[in-house]
């Protein structure tokens, strides 16, 4: 390890000697293979032991509840889906909103952000039932809920974003006579950006988290029901189709979030 | 726009106090003159009202809370700080296991809670097992950052002294992964009492989490209030031991303390 800080020229060759497996076994090999282990390990054990399948269903009878129940799932996974999308963007709006007000007005800042902070250590989680009272067992519970769970990181990241801003650039503006609006808004926020992909990112999957939860505490339709249901029922197999149906739907909308980042870093750095 | 001024220290703190008084005020106000319906809005007083006169009966139920939470907070520090080191050292299994830890953190974990309950069923097990899975994987993946994070140039000073790798360890590498470890156990502390809240949702049978979900479902929304602000102050005091340890093991060690009390990074549910 200590080793690696200096160039030795030693290293080189050696690394090139490695086989096929051993300079590919760094970068994909092990991980995957560690994942297909896990799933061959699971198989094995549950048909050799004879697990119950309520404790432990095969991996291939998942697959096939996902194919069994690939209609219903998809109903309950679109309007899951649509509730994280909007929420991501509701969280968007709120986020960089509030980071606008707490970057023009210092008071403000001062009156809210420990507020903020004090409320960020505070589990949310606890005041989904409180969404239900307020808002009724609808779409908008879970979106209300989501939001307020998810808005947070990007309200940190954009505020990082707008003070990160070259003071070489705010001082131009201040000279060109620009005022505070216009320099937020053409200067600060395209400034802001990569920050604010990051922040997004967080907040990806604290939309899921925050939809599903709503949809557990109470729902007629959505995934987080589906799997209520399935639990309640001792259907294990379809629990983990609809969690399997959960993690693609999360990681497609991460993915969607980090290509988002890398085009527009393309943009701004070239 | 020309850079604000930096507000003086007692407008940093003044101002937030006063704004929290005002605010509360303000909702006391309104729902005294019927601007809210106290069938969605309790009363600040009226909560405290609450919280005060079933006292007796929330009793066990925050105790409850408390003692899962640090249950699992304990347990899962141990074993993410081991599990850390573990993968610090066997690279292989670093290599194998890391990818798949990373990834696992974009899952939407919580939606496992139901599955914990028909694995272990409706008791203490349950709860604990579901919140140490939310809570452990963040320590883990802190603890590996801290232990990677020494300064290469130390470790060459030591390979060159001849210190034995425990000595490096002990003495070079765990010291300096105190604050990323302490930020990764502050992570995992405020999600041990989400997991444990989560947890008793679903379990329903005791916690404040259950009462919780019970006043709800009663419409009882003082009781609700009441039960929510002792799940704020749980977990402020709880997070507030974490960062007294971690300031106390800085000054132990002699590291300048400049850890901010809250993390960008650090977002939790």
């Amino acid at each position: 390890m200590s080793a690696e800080t200096f160039p030795t020229g030693v290293g080189l060759p050696a690394a090139r000697r490695l086989g096929f497996f051993r300079r590919h076994a760094d970068g994909a090999l092990l991980p995957v293979g560690f994942i297909v282990l896990c799933i061959a390990g699971a198989e094995i054990l549950a048909r050799i032991l004879a697990v119950p399948e309520v404790l432990l269903p095969p991996p291939s009878r998942v697959l096939t509840a996902l194919a069994l129940n690939a209609s219903a799932l998809c109903y309950h996974g679109a309007l899951t889906i649509t509730q994280v999308v909007a929420a991501l963007f509701i969280s968007l709006a709120v986020g960089i909103a509030l980071a606008t007000v707490f970057t023009l007005s210092r008071v403000i800042n001062d009156m809210f952000s420990p507020l903020f902070v004090v409320l960020q250590i505070i589990p949310k989680i606890a005041l989904a039932p409180l969404f239900v009272v307020w808002f009724g067992t609808g779409a908008w519970s879970h979106l209300s809920f989501a939001v307020c769970l998810s808005f947070f990181p990007i309200l940190t990241a954009a505020r990082a974003g707008f003070e990160e801003t070259s003071t070489d650039a705010a001082r131009l503006c201040s000279a060109l006579g620009a005022t505070s609006w216009q320099t937020l808004v053409h200067v600060k926020l395209p400034m802001a950006l990569p920050q604010l992909f990051v922040g997004a990112k967080v907040s990806t999957t604290l939309c899921i988290i925050g939809v599903v939860l709503g949809e557990f505490v109470s729902a007629r339709a959505g995934i987080g029901w589906y799997i209520v249901q399935a639990a309640a029922l001792s259907q294990t197999a379809n629990v983990l189709a609809s969690l399997v149906v959960l993690s693609l739907f999360g990681l497609s909308v991460y993915g969607a979030v980090s290509a988002g980042e890398i085009l527009v870093r393309r943009r701004m750095f070239g | 726009m020309g850079m604000l001024k930096r507000s003086s220290r007692a407008q940093r703190i003044l101002l937030p106090l006063a704004n929290c008084c005002g605010i509360l005020l303000l909702w006391e106000y309104a729902v005294l003159h019927g601007w809210i319906n106290p069938l969605s809005l309790a009363s600040p007083s009226a909560a405290v009202k609450v919280a005060a006169s079933s006292f007796g009966v929330l009793f066990p139920h925050i105790l409850a809370t408390t003692y899962e939470t640090l249950l699992t907070f304990v347990l899962s520090s141990v074993g993410g700080i081991l599990l850390g080191a573990v993968l610090m050292h066997w690279r292989m299994f670093r290599l194998a296991v890391y990818p798949s830890i990373v990834m696992f953190q974009l899952l939407p974990k919580i939606a496992l809670a139901p599955l914990f309950v028909v694995w272990f069923g409706v008791n203490i097990v349950s709860r604990l097992s579901f919140a140490g899975f939310i809570s452990f994987f963040p320590i883990v993946l802190a603890t590996l950052a801290g232990l990677r994070a020494t300064d290469p140039l130390v470790l060459k000073l030591c390979s060159s002294l001849r210190a034995s790798p425990a000595q490096t360890f002990w003495q070079i590498r765990l010291p300096y992964a105190v604050p990323l470890i302490m930020s990764g156990l502050k992570v995992g502390m405020t999600l041990a009492i989400t997991g444990v809240i989560v947890s008793e949702f679903v379990t329903v049978q005791n916690g404040l989490g259950y009462i919780i979900v019970l006043a709800s479902s009663n419409l009882q929304i003082d009781l609700m209030f009441a039960a929510l602000g002792w799940v704020s102050l749980i977990g402020l005091v709880l997070y507030g031991t974490v960062l007294l340890l971690e300031r106390l093991i800085l000054m132990r060690l002699g590291a300048p303390v400049t850890g901010a009390l809250f993390q960008p990074g650090e977002v939790v549910p």
